[in-house]
């Protein structure tokens, strides 16, 4: 708090153009304002695998848990040429923790980072980050995490390659609903940080020339169970 | 020289240049298709959006001093720091102690026009502090020793040859002529700032009461990066930033990034309640929010331009704009570019010095338009023409010429004896003109009409 505190708020208060009565707050949702997908008979989950694919992220399904580990095995060994040992992270989540159970191979190959890792100058090396979700948003084909659920900050935006586990349980249909429910969940469940992703970094800064993995991750692959 | 002849002479140079003229022109084709097309996907009724926007804004600044303790009062739980700053050089002296206090040595910015109107990277670097650009385009700017040249998109004017050698220039990079080799260049540049840098900040483009967060809207990442890595996070936001519900994100991210670039929502959507909390793994440990004034209020009190504080800085008046394209941005030297910059600049920077702004318009509402929460831009840039002819400029030769015209246009015959006036001295009039005179009829309407009866 300081001095020009009083004085600014002052100045919003004098209301010298008068304005009057002041207007009713409307709701920011007005269903008749976007295309609405469901009249052209698609289901959420497809709408989102579409919207994934068209901006240039990866989507896969995967029926149960089991299936869920055995994509993810074969994604990190594709990501590089390279051994991946030790440069694929993820966090402690009840749902990662279970499908990583699935295969002892994760055990060996991916690190387990908690609040002293993520700050060991060797995490800026790390190729893979693994986290959870939040929500998923089929109309926009986004993803919603929250510093609760997705291992903190950096982990989803520091590697060049990031790789999100939901199930299709965390589908909602609307931006709108995902925004609802987070700010439901009241203040002792908001984490001080939420992101919602909309595909790979990109940037068309230059020429107007679209580039992916500007200064977030460059690939984004996205795995629904369920 | 004064501001406005400096302005007159940027503009006649930047008019006649063809290169300039097609690199714009071809940015804002590419912008154009893109929106296009975008309104129509994902939008069914876009009037209906921009009027739900409009009264969604036109409530936030009824109500804007009780929205802003509101958040205030959220954010502060959460163990945020507020800052109220009346004018920028406060906003720019807080950072610039906080620096000091916390021994800064390298602070990473994101994108943020609100940094660039208090002249904070001036300021810091004079303080001795390394200041990074990490947005790809601001950087561009930064290593070129110039100011953004669009509020989006501040290297729209420059082509990939000349950043290659820029970037060869002053980070030792091969040359390329390749887009994305470039921004390679630029994420290998800047990764290890992240993470070394002491401070963050970051701009907002919403300010968000009932949750008491802020909003960031971006494509590259290097925003997250940027509050996500360092031990302090910084935000400058301008006191109009609000909105009353974190719900109401759900309408404006996708209105600001159809009309900013023509994306349905961009890449990421960043909001931020606090300061890391015990329970999380990572984030800065501190968080301060500085709610900049700077000139705001007094727009907020002024006749009709109230609604002016309803922008959510999209750009899309400027690129829709004839004088933009054909001037450039550089020409305004004004944070804010275009016609939304002709509006709002001369009251935050003085309206004596930059009152020439109303005139940097055709006044062909184009702005007006394509604006997502309904201003009416060029009313506006009227409004300042009139508070300029009748607060500042007081040219006797100016008022004489008009009264003379006025009462040559109220008689038929002195209408006729200017004509032949205008025929005579026409060649005259277009002598240090770039463009070439409009040949005047041989007759004129009354003539023909004449000859037809």
């Amino acid at each position: 708090m300081n001095s020009r505190r009083e004085q600014i708020l002052q100045s919003l208060r004098k209301d010298a153009t008068g304005i009057s009565p002041k207007s009713a707050l409307p709701s920011p949702q007005d269903s008749s304002i976007y295309r609405n997908f469901e009249t052209a008979h698609q289901n959420p989950l497809q709408v989102f695998s579409q919207k994934i694919a068209a901006l240039k992220g990866e989507f896969y399904h995967a029926s149960d848990e089991a299936t869920a580990a055995k994509i993810l095995r074969d994604l990190l060994n594709s990501a590089t040429e390279t051994n991946i040992k030790k440069l694929a992270a993820r966090h402690q989540h009840a749902l990662l923790d279970r499908i990583f159970a699935v295969d002892q191979w994760f055990a060996d190959n991916v690190q387990a980072i908690d609040h002293q890792k993520i700050f060991s100058p060797d995490f800026a090396e790390f190729m893979i980050g693994i986290t959870a979700v939040d929500f998923l948003v089929a109309r926009t084909g986004s993803i919603v995490l929250s510093t609760a659920t997705a291992g903190g900050r950096r982990l989803s935006v520091l590697p060049p390659f990031h790789i999100a586990i939901a199930t299709t349980e965390q589908l909602v249909v609307s931006l709108d609903d995902a925004l609802k429910a987070y700010h439901e969940r009241g203040e002792s469940k908001r984490s001080s940080y939420a992101t919602i992703i909309t595909g790979p970094s990109r940037t068309s800064d230059i020429e107007k020339i679209l580039v992916l993995g500007a200064h977030g991750p460059k690939r984004l692959a996205v795995i629904v169970v369920g | 020289m004064s501001e406005f002849t400096n302005f007159v002479s940027r503009a006649a140079v930047k008019a006649s240049d063809e290169v300039h003229r097609r690199k714009i022109a071809k940015a804002v084709a590419t912008y154009d298709t893109a929106v296009t097309g975008t309104k129509a996907n994902q939008f069914s009724d876009w009037q209906t959006a921009r009027n739900l926007a409009a009264a969604i804004k036109n409530y936030s600044l009824e109500n804007l001093a009780d929205l802003l303790e509101q958040f205030e009062a959220n954010f502060v739980a959460r163990g945020g720091k507020v800052f109220w700053a009346a004018t920028a050089a406060e906003a720019a002296d807080y950072v610039l102690q906080l620096a000091k206090d916390r021994r800064a040595k390298k602070i990473v910015k994101s994108k943020s026009m609100t940094t660039e109107e208090i002249d904070l990277n001036e300021k810091l670097e004079h303080a001795g502090i390394a200041v990074r650009e990490s947005d790809l385009g601001e950087l561009i700017v930064q290593l070129a020793g110039e100011k953004p040249y669009h509020i989006v998109t501040p290297a729209m004017h420059k082509s990939k040859a000349e950043i290659s050698a820029l970037f060869q220039e002053k980070l030792a990079a091969p040359t390329t002529e390749s887009a994305e080799e470039l921004t390679m260049i630029a994420r290998r540049h800047l990764r290890q700032d992240y993470v070394t840098a002491d401070i963050g900040i970051t701009g907002a483009n919403f300010i968000i009461a009932d949750a008491g967060a802020i909003s960031m809207t971006e494509n590259e990442g290097n925003g997250r990066l940027t509050m996500s890595c360092p031990p302090v996070h910084v935000v400058i936001a301008g006191i109009e930033k609000v909105i009353p519900r974190l719900t109401d994100l759900s309408l404006f991210l996708p209105l600001l990034a159809t009309s900013g670039t023509g994306q349905e929502i961009t890449c990421y959507n960043s909001i931020v309640f606090g300061p890391r909390r015990n329970d999380e793994d990572d984030g800065p440990e501190e968080m301060h929010v500085i709610l900049l004034d700077n000139g705001r209020s007094q727009l907020y009190n002024r006749p009709h331009f109230r609604e002016a504080l309803r922008c959510i800085r999209c750009g899309a008046c400027l690129n829709a704009c004839p004088v933009f394209r054909t001037i450039g941005g550089h020409t305004y030297n004004v944070t804010y570019q275009g016609p939304i910059g002709a509006v709002i600049s001369p009251h935050y920077n003085g309206l004596p010095q930059f009152q020439h702004l109303a005139f940097a318009s055709s006044l062909c509402g184009a702005c007006s338009d394509v604006c997502p929460v309904h201003i009416d831009l060029h009313h506006l840039i009227l409004e300042n023409r009139v508070a300029a002819i009748r607060e500042v400029r007081q040219n006797l030769f100016w008022r004489a010429a008009m009264k003379m015209y006025a009462w040559m246009m109220r008689s038929r015959p002195r209408l006729n004896l200017m004509r032949g006036f205008m025929k005579l001295g026409q060649p005259f009039l277009f002598m240090f003109e770039k463009k070439p005179a409009p040949k005047l009829a041989a007759k004129t309407f009354a003539e023909l009409w004449k000859e037809k009866a």
